[in-house]
């Protein structure tokens, strides 16, 4: 453990992901912050940083609006704007290396696009992050969600990226999930199962769970109209927390050796915890930012954050955070033996 | 208000329209918001965007537009009756930094506006002069005269001989950059023991090169940018609006001159709505 910001004593906090170390064990959700030069004032009290979803080409996105607030948390239908990899690749390369590791959030419409993008970017991210689970795609666009739904895409899409990283060198794959298939899954949670095994068949590092919930609206009742120019968008925030933390259960269940970062809801390390019993060993936060105002305000947020994360673990009689890992599975087995 | 909410839209019915000059439209509202000078609104026209604006007052509630594409030729086409949704007021304004010491009304303060940098800059000047505020100055740059907005407003409040003008054309005043008008320091009057605020808005190359001006005379905390960028969330979110790391929507938009130094993006780049870097024009 060493001395940064948000001191707390101690208690690890930390995640060490194939010799990555993500200290304390808490990054952005991607789509939040974005850009190089942001996540570079967030190194001194995050313990990893994951950009803006980047793909092969330069990316409008969505008109305004973009987001809206639910009064659980947001949608958002953002769009996947970005500049495209060799812009990222470019930004990157000014500031790398980081504090702390730095994740690279990509997605593709084909996985003939897969080198391209690994290639521009390899030398310039810690990890990647594939996002196939994106919901503001438009009609015919076969990437993010499109991807998410069909688990031999996710494991194709999957295995191109890791043959990719294998041959430069093996930096990490995380696969971000969505939680569309789990929210309409059987009792047993097949297709959930399913997608996650055919990530990890393909080489995944960690699984990402979740992306936010499609197919959210507010609607301005003055203005009779959707918020959002793009009218859905995916839910996030407070209100999802139950399906991220759910998801996150029925995996570790099945595969409990496969690490998860767990993300959808996290306000406090009360939530934060909760994702790390339900099999979690790092998590990611997004919408908890949206009503922190101003970069003194974000940062001050996830300082205090990590400050009492490790106050809780105290309470709970850890000293390490990853001791709770999978923790709410244990009673269960004790009482069925 | 729960933690993590963020009030949306609120119905604003336009009362008024009044053509300034050169494109600009101002809208004065039924409803009045509370707003510092200097803060912004994102304004939505359901089917046409939401962008931001540089809020012209708050009682009465206005906001001046200049036309110059899709959502503002939508905004344009709105008339006395219509509905326009606004949420905020966001970010940081001038004066909150002017009231926020006890600064002695007799303190000099200088406006700095090229084009529509005057919406904000008269509107913080405006409120300074009812709080007492004496010793109020303008300096103002357009290509053309038509472009000097609000430039009546101007001479009505601080006096003619308060106002110094400068078009790159010559048709009113001094020919040539705003910054040129640096060289008449002497006609506005200003004590040289004074430490004087500057309140600087326009393009982002004028302020950068207005701010290295104006702290020959001041220490560069007193000397408050207001900077544009293009915003798409308003909450610090999505990046579109960073200044090397820091979000214009909420860190901003005003700034003090001394938080922007060895700033990497200040007067070199923006970004466009891919959020790809753009660097400004030389």
């Amino acid at each position: 453990m060493h001395e940064r910001a948000g001191d707390r004593g101690k208690i690890d906090l930390s995640y060490t992901l194939r010799g990555l170390v993500f200290d304390p064990a808490i990054m952005n959700a991607s789509g939040f912050l974005c850009y190089p030069s942001v996540l570079k004032r967030y190194e001194s009290c995050l313990g990893g940083l994951v950009t803006k979803s980047t793909g092969i080409k330069e990316k409008e996105g969505n008109e305004t609006p973009i987001v809206a607030c639910s009064g659980q948390g947001w949608i958002n239908a953002v769009g996947l704007p970005n500049p495209g990899i060799r812009g990222m690749a470019e930004e990157l390369k000014e500031l790398y290396p980081f504090r702390v590791p730095l994740i690279l959030s990509v997605f593709a419409n084909t996985v003939e696009e897969i080198p391209e993008l690994i290639g521009r970017s390899y030398g310039c991210c810690d990890a990647y992050e594939l996002n196939v689970s994106c919901p503001n795609i438009k009609e015919g666009e076969t990437t993010g969600i499109a991807i998410g739904m069909d688990h031999g895409l996710v494991g194709d899409f999957t295995r191109a990226a890791v043959e990719q990283a294998k041959e430069r060198g093996g930096k990490p794959v995380i696969v971000k999930l969505t939680p569309a298939l789990y929210i309409a899954d059987d009792i047993r949670k097949t297709r959930t199962l399913k997608t996650a095994q055919a990530a990890v068949e393909a080489g995944a590092a960690a699984l990402a769970c979740i992306n936010t919930v499609p197919g959210g609206m507010v609607i301005d009742i003055y203005a009779r109209e959707p918020v959002l120019s793009a009218r859905y968008g995916g839910m996030s925030g407070p209100g999802i927390r139950p399906i991220g933390v759910g998801m996150t259960y029925a995996i570790h269940e099945a595969f409990p050796d496969i690490p998860i970062i767990g993300c959808g809801g996290i306000e406090t390390p009360e939530h934060a915890v909760e994702y790390v019993e339900a099999g979690a060993s790092a998590v990611q936060i997004g919408s908890a930012l949206f009503s922190r105002e101003g970069t003194l305000e974000k940062t001050g947020f996830i300082d205090g954050f990590t400050r009492e994360l490790a106050a809780l673990c105290e309470r709970l009689g850890v000293a390490e955070l990853s001791e709770l890992r999978g923790a709410a599975h244990g009673r269960r087995h004790q009482a069925r033996a | 208000m729960a933690e993590g909410i963020r009030p949306g839209h609120k119905e604003f019915i336009i009362s008024e329209t009044k053509d300034i000059a050169d494109g600009l439209r101002e809208f004065t509202f039924e409803k009045g918001l509370a707003v510092e000078p200097g803060q912004y609104v994102m304004a939505w026209i359901p089917g046409a965007s939401e962008n931001p604006l540089s809020v012209r007052s708050g009682y009465p509630f206005k906001l001046a537009v200049k036309k110059r594409g899709g959502w503002s030729e939508a905004f344009h086409r709105k008339q006395t009756g219509d509905s326009v949704f606004v949420r905020g007021p966001y970010g940081r304004g001038f004066t909150g930094f002017i009231d926020r010491y006890d600064i002695p009304s007799s303190t000099p303060v200088i406006g700095i506006a090229g084009g529509y940098g005057s919406v904000p800059v008269l509107s913080a000047l405006e409120y300074l002069e009812a709080n007492g505020f004496s010793v109020l100055r303008a300096m103002l740059g357009a290509k053309t005269r038509s472009g000097l907005l609000y430039l009546e407003e101007f001479w009505e409040k601080l006096q003619e001989e308060s106002v110094l003008a400068a078009t790159e054309d010559g048709s009113e005043g001094r020919q040539g950059m705003v910054t040129g008008l640096f060289e008449n320091w002497h006609e506005l009057g200003i004590s040289g023991e004074a430490e004087p605020y500057f309140l600087v808005c326009g393009p982002e190359k004028m302020i950068r090169a207005a701010a290295q001006e104006a702290e020959r005379h001041t220490a560069p905390e007193r000397i408050l940018v207001s900077l544009e960028r293009y915003m798409k969330c308003g909450h610090g979110i999505c990046g579109n609006c960073e200044e090397d790391g820091l979000s214009v929507c909420q860190d901003g938009p005003v700034f003090p001159y001394s938080e922007l130094a060895g700033n990497r993006a200040f007067g070199i780049y923006e970004r466009t709505k891919s959020g790809r870097r753009e660097n400004y024009d030389l």
